[in-house]
C-alpha cells in the first residue's frame, strides 16, 4: 500500500463501507503503513479538535457499526455545511475522519 | 486594397474617416464591421501578411518579471495577430464579472453583462463557434451528457466553443477587407507618433514609419487603437510622455492593473476509479464542444473569492503521483542547501510513493517503464485557468532601450499575488465540498507544492488585459463606458486591455463582442 492506494481506499471503500469491515475488504493492504497513516490523522484530530474522535462521533450518534445508508448521508451533510477535515491536504467529511481516527488502537 | 507600406516612397499624407491602429482580432473586427458606414478606412499594421522577424523583434521586452513569459514568443506581430496561434477557445463572461464586487478591489465595470450580451452571438459567428450559444442545458441535452452538478449551489458546468480548424482572423477576413474598396490596409506600417490638438481634445494626425525609414501620415475624424493588451499601454503611454498625460492618463492608470491567466495544476480529484465527474469534449459540425467546471455566482458572493475555469482530465498513477512532484521539490531545495518549506510533507510524499518515483527515474533516465500500473487511471487532475484581481502595480512601462524604430521597449511588472493565491485555494476548497457532497470523490489541494505550482510551472492563458481599463472617470480608468479615451474626443481603444476585470475564461470572444459594440457606437457618431 501506499500514499495512493491510502487515497483510493479512503476516499471509495470506506465510504461505501461499513467502518467494521473496511479493513478486510482490500487483500493487499500493507497494515503497517496504513496504521502510520492513521496514526498521523489521530495525532492531527487531537491538535485540532477539542473532542475526542469517539466523543464527536457519540454526539452525532454515530460509530464505527453504524448503517451505511446514515454515514452516506452525514458524510453529504457534512459536505454540504463545509464540515470538513483536511489531511495533507485531502478534503474529508469530518464523520469520515473521525471513522478513520477511531481505528487507530 | 492591400498596400504594402514598404512600397510607399515619397512622404504621404493619407486622409480617411476612420483610422485602424493594429490589424489583429480587434483591428480586423473593427474594419469589418464599420467597412458598409465609412468611405474610407484605413488600417495600419506593423506587420506583414506571414510572420517575418524584423516585426517580430519589435515585440521584445526591456524586462519580465521571473515566471512571466517572454512576450516577444507570446504575440505575434502581422496581419491577424494572436488569432495566427491561438486555440480559438470561446465563453463568453458572466454577468457578475461586470460588477462591483467589494471583495476585489478596483472591480466593476462602468458597463454591464446587458451591454454586450447582444453582440456574443455575431462574435461567435465571427470567432467560428456558430450561433448555438454556450448555455449547458442546451448542450448536455444535445449532447447525451449528465450535468454532474445539476442539483449543487456552488458549482456550475460551463461550455466552452473552438472552431476546428481555428479561426485565423485574416485568413478569414482578410481577402473580404483588402477587396474593398473602401478600406486599405497598409501592412508593414509602424506606427510611431501622434498628433494631439488640445484646443479640440482630438487626434489630428497618427505617423507611420515603413521599414525603410520613410514617415507618412494619417489625418483622420476617428482613431482606434487596436494593438494589443501590451502594445496598447506602450504607444499610450509613449503618445502621453509627448502629450504630458492629457491622453487618460491624468492619474496614472496607463500600463496598470495589468492581469494574465496564470494557469496552474494544484489539485488532485480522487474517484476510486468512477469517470463521472470527467469533463465532456465532442466535435459538432466543425466546431469542439467541451465541458469544464466553475463556481456559481452564489458562491463567488457567498465566499468572497475569484472565479476558476477547471476543466477535469483522467490521470494515471504516474501523473497523480505526490513523490515524483516532492522528489523534484526536495531536490531543488537541497541542491540550494537548504530545506523546503512543508518538508516533513515532502520527505512523506517520496517515501510514501517510492514506486513512482523508481518509475520516473527509469522513464527519464532510460525511458523504460517498470510498473504497469503506473498507466493505470486513478483520477483526475486539471490545468485550472484562475481569474486574477486587478492589481494597481501589476504594470507595464517604457523601459529604457528602444527598437529599430526608436519606441522605448515595455517593462513587465506581474506578480501573483497572495490574495489571488489565496481566492485559489478558497474556490478550490468549495469545489471540494462540491465533488464530497455529490459523493463522487475527494479532492486532494496539493499546496505543499505552492513554491513550484506558482513558480516554474505556472502557465499562461497569454491574455494581455486591464492596461488601458474602463471605469466611470479617469481617477481609475483610461477609457469610459464606450472605450473613449479620457482627455480625448475621437481617440478610442479596442481589445482586452480596456477590460476593468480578466473573468476567468478566455477573453477573445469578449473583445470581439466589445469591439462590435464599438464599432455600433461610431457608426452613431457620424449621424
Amino acid at each position: 500500500m501506499n500514499r495512493r492506494r491510502f487515497l483510493a481506499f479512503s476516499t471509495s471503500a470506506i465510504t461505501l463501507l461499513p467502518l467494521s469491515s473496511f479493513i478486510n475488504t482490500y487483500n493487499k493492504v500493507d497494515q503497517s503503513f496504513l496504521e502510520d497513516e492513521l496514526q498521523h490523522l489521530l495525532t492531527q484530530w487531537n491538535i485540532r479538535e477539542k473532542d475526542t474522535p469517539e466523543v464527536y462521533l457519540a454526539d452525532k450518534n454515530i460509530s464505527v457499526n453504524s448503517d451505511v445508508k446514515l454515514l452516506k448521508q452525514q458524510r453529504v451533510q457534512d459536505f454540504k455545511y463545509g464540515n470538513v477535515f483536511i489531511l495533507n491536504g485531502l478534503v474529508l467529511s469530518k464523520t469520515e475522519a473521525a471513522l478513520l481516527a477511531c481505528t487507530v488502537t | 486594397m492591400l498596400i504594402n507600406g514598404d512600397d510607399l516612397k515619397n512622404q504621404k499624407t493619407i486622409k480617411a474617416s476612420v483610422c485602424i491602429l493594429g490589424g489583429g482580432v480587434a483591428g480586423l473586427t473593427l474594419a469589418k464591421e464599420l467597412k458598409e458606414s465609412f468611405s474610407d478606412i484605413v488600417l495600419l499594421e506593423s506587420g506583414s501578411n506571414e510572420y517575418t522577424q524584423q516585426a517580430q523583434n519589435l515585440y521584445k521586452a526591456n524586462s519580465v518579471s521571473p515566471y512571466y513569459p517572454d512576450t516577444s514568443v507570446s504575440r505575434l506581430r502581422f496581419l491577424g495577430g494572436a488569432s495566427n496561434h491561438w486555440a480559438n477557445n470561446t465563453s463568453p463572461f458572466t454577468p457578475i464579472d461586470f460588477e462591483m464586487r467589494e471583495w476585489i478591489d478596483n472591480s466593476g465595470w462602468p458597463i454591464t453583462f446587458d451591454d454586450i450580451s447582444p453582440y456574443y452571438k455575431k462574435a461567435a459567428q465571427y470567432c467560428g463557434t456558430g450561433d448555438d450559444g454556450y448555455l449547458n442545458d442546451y448542450w448536455f441535452k444535445l449532447l447525451n451528457q449528465k450535468d454532474s452538478f445539476s442539483s449543487q449551489a456552488n458549482i456550475e458546468t460551463m461550455i466552452a466553443k473552438a472552431a476546428l480548424p481555428p479561426t485565423r482572423f485574416f485568413y478569414a477576413y482578410g481577402e473580404e477587407l483588402a477587396g474593398s474598396h473602401n478600406v486599405t490596409i497598409y501592412k508593414n506600417s509602424n506606427v510611431v507618433d501622434i498628433d494631439y490638438s488640445s484646443s479640440t481634445a482630438k487626434i489630428t494626425k497618427v505617423y507611420f514609419e515603413n521599414y525603410n525609414g520613410i514617415r507618412h501620415s494619417v489625418e483622420a475624424d476617428y482613431f482606434v487603437v487596436c494593438f494589443g493588451g501590451i502594445e496598447n499601454a506602450r504607444m499610450m503611454l509613449l503618445f502621453n510622455e509627448k502629450y504630458n498625460n492629457k491622453l487618460g492618463n491624468k492619474f496614472d492608470n496607463v500600463g496598470r492593473y495589468f492581469m494574465d491567466h496564470p494557469m496552474v495544476s494544484p489539485v488532485h480529484v480522487h474517484t476510486g476509479g468512477d469517470k463521472t465527474l470527467q469533463n465532456f469534449s465532442s466535435v459538432v459540425e466543425s466546431k469542439a464542444i467541451v465541458s469544464f467546471y466553475s463556481l456559481t455566482e452564489k458562491a463567488l458572493k457567498n465566499f468572497k473569492t475569484t472565479n476558476i475555469r477547471l476543466p477535469l482530465g483522467p490521470a494515471s498513477e504516474y501523473e497523480l503521483s505526490d513523490g515524483i512532484s516532492s522528489f523534484h521539490i526536495l531536490n531543488q531545495s537541497f541542491a540550494k542547501g537548504k530545506l523546503p518549506d512543508d518538508f516533513g510533507s515532502h520527505l512523506s510524499n517520496f517515501v510514501m510513493d517510492m514506486d513512482m518515483v523508481i518509475e520516473a527515474i527509469s522513464r527519464k533516465s532510460f525511458d523504460t517503464p517498470l510498473f504497469e500500473s503506473a498507466n493505470d487511471f486513478d483520477g483526475f487532475n486539471s490545468r485550472i485557468m484562475l481569474e486574477q484581481a486587478p492589481h494597481r502595480d501589476n504594470q507595464i512601462k517604457l523601459g529604457n532601450t528602444k527598437d529599430s524604430f526608436g519606441i522605448p521597449r515595455v517593462d513587465i511588472k506581474w506578480e501573483l499575488k497572495a490574495i489571488d493565491r489565496e481566492r485559489l485555494w478558497r474556490s478550490l476548497e468549495v469545489f471540494s465540498l462540491a465533488v464530497g457532497e455529490a459523493d463522487l470523490g475527494r479532492v486532494r489541494l496539493l499546496k505543499e507544492r505552492s513554491d513550484r505550482l506558482f513558480g516554474d510551472q505556472m502557465g499562461f492563458g497569454h491574455h494581455h488585459m486591464g492596461t488601458t481599463r474602463m471605469w466611470v472617470d479617469e481617477s481609475k480608468g483610461v477609457v469610459d463606458g464606450n472605450q473613449k479615451v479620457f482627455g480625448t474626443n475621437n481617440l478610442y481603444i479596442a481589445g482586452s486591455s480596456v477590460f476593468t476585470t480578466g473573468s476567468h475564461v478566455p477573453p477573445t470572444l469578449t473583445i470581439v463582442a466589445m469591439t462590435i459594440r464599438l464599432a455600433e457606437h461610431i457608426k452613431g457618431l457620424r449621424s
